[in-house]
């Protein structure tokens, strides 16, 4: 594979990816509803992890950015009408997420996606409430309570569909039979 | 006179009505299938053939006139066992193979079945069955990651995941489309025989108008939202006409046989089924 | 989920077309404005700061011709959490960092409830700034093509090309996502009924059996990926087939122009951004 072979895969899987990312957020899907105060726990973050895994960090930032600039856009609540907060962290998703997809993939790939997808989870909660203190929409305690109640189901649903769908696609079977 | 299994009478449908995107769908669509039926519907691109046959299964329910009637159920009923009616009717449809989602191929297979709370042993029943009906080997596929597989084989796996359920009425909606000739005759010879030795009624929709010859014992021809013409296939096949008008092609067999008649030979224009030309063209070629 | 069409439509990007003089804008000069403009909003906390600007927003949607009641019609489905979150702010936050000349007037400290004039301040100038924000943004999405939003933006991000910014690959990515959404949208949808048809329940399990409803979201979200891949791969090689070999140096149908009026549209707002960033601390109240 040449320079170009690579070039051309990661424009066409970024836009791809961006499309799934806009898709979630513009149907329910994007949302599934959670028992705590939060109400739904978003999966629109979800492409970009699987961006950095499947492309790198460049996939992955760019779906990232597409997200940020589709929720800026769709957004209904002040902060997100922020680009600092809506925008700028989401770039960094999919850059976290490939950094422990890389450091742990040769130990075990299963380890390398779960703590992926929960590492790129994590960087939007923290990234996004942190930008939302920072910039005055929201009381530090405030902000931890949300990222608790939103964050934690959050990483459990981005773990379960990035191993699901990086297996499925890699064909890698967690278990030698199936369930018969 | 038997009570039809499937009845639709005088259905009308519109998407997203009072929307920008409306879209009337059906303008009192009429249909009926008996059981033990292979039943063909032809039709031009929008002429509403999907949307008609995803009523029977409850993925669209009636709103406006016109009802639609399963086994002795009225549809427009808001309390019908949508679980019980669509295991009762399976729908394939187009690209049935792009809606595999997990990694082994027997667990994709034993989805349906597992919904319905089976039993491990009956999940297991089902899904050899469904293997064996659509030419997978169980013992070689069934535990396959889907990923490993060839798209033709993909597209088993699929439609074995559907009749798992061993639903009494099997919708095909342009299930066939993309399979290359060969695939497609052993196709067409698993319908015959899901549809003579399991007694599984049958309604096709393709735009293979040989395929509809061949498997179909009646056909339907819809337009716009509604029926316009129905018959057997050598009847439907025969109004060269209408099918023209409707851009829908006829079956090679039945061109030639009409070519035939209008030149001045007098063959029977209902052999439409490959034996049978050939029959008349050794017949003609003799006298 | 019953009504599996809304799947399908849905609507993204709302460009309503129109001739008047904020539609004819250059998108790099639209961009740059409101750019600057959001910046100008996002530190200044005073009143009158904030009423200048919102005057300014709403001369802005004026000249573009479009309602300021269509603009906030998105408002309505998140209008109680707004309130809620107004009146959190206001009862649990008294003491805010808004910078501001006026002397602190506590109204009310009862237990934990602690209502400052300053945090009255902060909730009312956030609400301003919500209605600026809203009005900025749409007068980006409402007046301009999504295309010449991309084009813009490559424009845009072209200066940066020599620090390893990829400006037009990015604009053909966010090209192909727009061009994938209705695509896949409809993919969705068949895969809806797909699965459906084999019994499953999407949407069911409710809040309380999470976990449920997450596996039951697995039998649509994995095929949807799955299906976005490979028709990603059979793009990849139509584009390899046809030579793509990069952006560089590839022509578009589209071709921008910034005139005078783009210049000085820049050069005014420019100004009233960077004085209103100045002087951020010198506004009276």
């Amino acid at each position: 594979m040449n320079g170009t072979d690579k070039l051309v895969r990661r424009v066409v899987t970024a836009g791809v990816l961006a499309a799934i990312a806009i898709l979630l957020g513009a149907t329910r899907l994007g949302f599934i509803p959670v028992p705590t105060p939060a109400g739904n726990a978003t999966i629109m973050h979800v492409p970009a992890i699987l961006g950095g895994i499947m492309e790198g960090p460049a996939v992955g930032g760019v779906i990232g950015l597409v997200f940020g600039i589709f929720s800026f856009f769709q957004a209904t609540i002040p902060m997100f009408k922020d680009p600092f907060v809506a925008i700028l962290p989401r770039i960094f998703i999919g850059i976290t997420a490939w950094l422990a997809y890389v450091a742990l993939r040769r130990l075990n790939e299963y380890l390398a996606l779960v703590v992926s997808a929960a590492v790129g989870t994590l960087t939007n909660t923290v990234l996004v409430l942190g930008m939302a203190v920072w910039r005055g929409y929201m009381a530090p305690g405030v902000a931890l309570t949300v990222g608790i109640t939103h964050g934690l189901p959050e990483i459990v649903v981005a773990v379960i569909i990035v191993v699901a769908v990086v297996s499925a696609w890699k064909g890698l079977a967690r278990r030698r039979h199936a369930r018969l | 006179m038997t009570e039809p299994l499937i009845a639709i009478r005088d259905l009308h449908y519109t998407y997203l009505p009072g929307t920008p995107l409306q879209a009337v769908a059906l303008r009192g669509a009429s249909m009926e299938v008996y059981a033990g039926e292979i039943v063909g519907l032809i039709g031009p691109a929008g002429a509403g053939k999907s949307t008609l046959l995803q009523h029977c299964n409850g993925l669209l329910r009636p709103t406006e006139p016109g009802h639609v009637i399963v086994d002795g159920q009225d549809l427009a009923d808001p309390t019908v066992d949508l679980r019980r009616l669509r295991q009762m009717v399976g729908i394939v449809f187009q690209h049935p193979e792009r809606q595999l989602f997990e990694t082994l191929v027997g667990d994709d297979i034993a989805f349906g079945p597992r919904q319905l709370g089976m039993s491990r042993a009956e999940i297991r029943r089902r899904v050899e069955w469904a293997m064996r009906v659509v030419g997978l080997d169980f013992d070689t596929f069934v535990d396959r990651p889907t990923a490993a597989l060839s798209g033709g084989e993909r597209r088993k796996v699929a439609i074995a995941g559907v009749l798992a359920l061993r639903p009494r009425v099997l919708i095909l909606d342009e299930a066939s489309a993309g399979l290359d000739p060969l695939t497609r005759e052993e196709w067409q010879e698993q319908v015959r025989r899901l549809n003579a030795d399991e007694g599984m009624t049958v309604i096709v929709v393709s735009s293979d108008m040989e395929e509809i010859a061949a498997l179909a014992g009646r056909v339907y021809v819809m337009a716009e939202g509604r029926m316009v013409d129905e018959g057997t296939p050598a009847e439907v096949f025969a109004h060269t006409d209408l099918l023209n008008s409707l851009g829908l092609g006829q079956p090679v067999t039945s061109w030639v046989l009409g070519e035939l008649r209008r030149r001045g030979y007098d063959v029977d224009p209902y052999a439409i089924r490959l034996e049978e030309t050939v029959e008349e063209l050794c017949r003609i070629l003799r006298s | 989920m019953q009504d599996f069409a809304l799947l399908r439509h849905i609507t993204i990007g709302q460009y309503l077309p129109g001739d008047s003089f904020v539609h004819r804008m250059d998108p790099r000069a639209k961009i740059t404005v409101v750019l600057l403009l959001s910046l100008a909003l996002t530190v200044n906390t005073s009143y009158l700061a904030n009423i200048l600007l919102l005057a300014l927003c709403l001369g802005l949607i004026r000249a573009a011709g479009i309602s300021l009641r269509y603009v906030l019609s998105g408002v309505r489905p998140a209008l109680p959490f707004i309130i809620a979150l107004s009146l959190m702010q206001l009862a649990f936050y008294g003491n805010p960092s808004v910078t501001s000349r006026l002397p602190v007037i506590t109204f009310l400290r009862w237990g934990p409830i602690f209502i400052t004039s300053s945090g009255l301040q902060l909730v009312l100038v956030s609400l301003a700034r919500f209605v600026d924000l809203m009005i900025l943004a749409s007068i980006l999405t409402n007046t301009t093509p999504l295309a010449h939003l991309a084009y813009g933006l490559e424009d845009m991000l072209k200066p940066f090309g020599r620090l390893g910014v990829p400006a037009q690959e990015i604009s053909l990515i966010f090209i192909l996502a727009l061009r994938f959404v209705p695509i896949l949208a409809e993919q969705l949808e068949t895969l809806a009924k797909a699965q459906a048809s084999r019994g499953a329940d999407i949407g069911a399990g409710g809040r309380w059996r999470f976990w449920r409803t997450a596996r039951a979201m697995l039998v649509l979200i994995v095929p949807l990926f799955l299906d976005a891949f490979r028709r990603a791969e059979e793009l990849i090689v139509a584009m390899e087939a046809r030579c793509y070999a990069g952006g560089r140096g590839r022509t578009r149908l589209v071709q921008l122009r910034m005139g005078w009026a783009d210049g000085i549209a820049i050069l005014i707002c420019a100004l009233l951004a960077v004085g209103f960033i100045w002087f951020r601390k010198s506004f009276p109240f």
